[in-house]
């Protein structure tokens, strides 16, 4: 389903990556690393650890196989450290190797219970009406998801699109990958993958509506 | 027919639904009132369908200008894509907020035996 490219992507397919420029101080322990410093390393996992163990907790949703994906994408980042051409930040090449991590390691996950996204689709009439009246959903929504008390909710209602939906909206959305980006990961086109971010936002929006209509 | 009875007939009639004389009178007032008049210009100039499927680039302002324009009168005289639209963001923001690093409860700093796991196995243990 998902074709994942090559476990390290080179820094210029990384470079479009929103994850912060490359600063004096990062020039500084990249020469280090460059140098074979473990201290250096060292300060590069704990620099950005924490932001990528964000990344594989969003996509493989499991702390123990997010935290192996973690070490994995520093073990692959430690082996091409040379091949870093520095041209994008090092968080965003990072970012790009625990992606691929990831998506690794999705490749033989068992398929979970899922959705049919076709099915949380709006219907039309012939005219290109909505089929159904749209009501305005409760402004309670905003508050109750501003305390945090729809995180669990949201997180499981994501937790049931299939994949092909699911990581285009988890790359594009939470990751901050442009459409680009997101295509190259998934092996798709760049307009399958801005469908298929759209197609996830709409079957979401479905799995939420029915909360949306109670508390009020 | 006047304008208040153009509003309740405008669904039956861009359903096609509605009968041909009132369908008649409502053409007849359409094209005498002004206000009317741009009220189904507006409607027949994108229908809901296609704001739908173009929702996600009129979030991202990813749209010509003349289109952005069309989109815009379109939402301004229709409440169900007014309301899809809303609960459309609302859904991008619940998944942003759902999953920031506070929402995930990560660790303020990575764990010690973590690194001290990823030091040992960069360098082959
Ligand atoms: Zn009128
Ligand atoms: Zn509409």
């Amino acid at each position: 389903m998902t074709q994942p490219t090559d476990a390290v992507p080179s820094a210029s397919q990384a470079a479009k990556a929103p994850a912060g420029a490359s600063t004096a101080g990062e020039e500084e322990l990249l020469t280090q690393l460059r140098g074979g410093c473990p201290a250096a390393f060292e300060r590069l996992v704990r620099a950005h650890g924490v932001a990528l163990m964000a990344t594989t907790r969003r996509i493989l949703r499991d702390e123990h196989e997010a935290n192996d994906a973690l070490q994995e994408t520093f073990v692959s980042a430690y082996r091409a450290m040379d091949r870093f051409d520095g041209r994008c930040p090092l968080g965003a090449w990072l970012q790009q190797i625990a992606v691929n991590a990831c998506l690794m390691r999705l490749r033989s996950r068992r398929r979970r219970a899922e959705v049919e996204v076709e099915e949380l689709l709006p219907q039309f009439t012939t005219y290109g009406q909505f089929a159904e009246h749209q009501e305005r959903w409760t402004e309670a929504a905003d508050a109750r998801l501003e305390r945090g008390e729809m995180a669990e909710l949201v997180r499981a209602a994501i937790d049931r699109l299939p994949d092909k939906f699911r990581l285009p909206l988890v790359l594009r959305d939470l990751e901050g990958l442009d459409y680009s980006l997101v295509a190259e990961r998934l092996g798709a086109t760049h307009n399958a993958a801005k469908i298929r971010v759209h197609r996830a936002r709409q079957a979401l929006r479905a799995l939420l509506e029915p909360h949306m209509k109670e508390h009020l | 027919m006047n304008c208040e009875q153009l509003m309740s007939a405008a669904h039956d009639y861009f359903l096609r639904t509605l009968p041909a004389g009132p369908r008649a009178e409502f053409d007849a007032h359409a094209e005498s009132c002004p206000a009317c008049g741009e009220f189904v210009r507006v409607c027949r100039e994108i229908t809901c369908r296609e704001v739908n499927e173009f929702l996600d680039r009129y979030v991202a302002g990813d749209l010509p200008p003349e289109r952005m324009a069309v989109f815009e009168r379109h939402l301004s005289i229709c409440s169900d894509c007014l309301n899809y639209l809303e609960s459309y963001k609302f859904a991008l923001r619940a998944a942003q907020t759902s999953f920031s690093a506070q929402a995930l409860q990560l660790p303020e700093s990575m764990p010690e035996e973590l690194v001290r796991a990823i030091l040992a196995a960069s360098r082959g243990e």
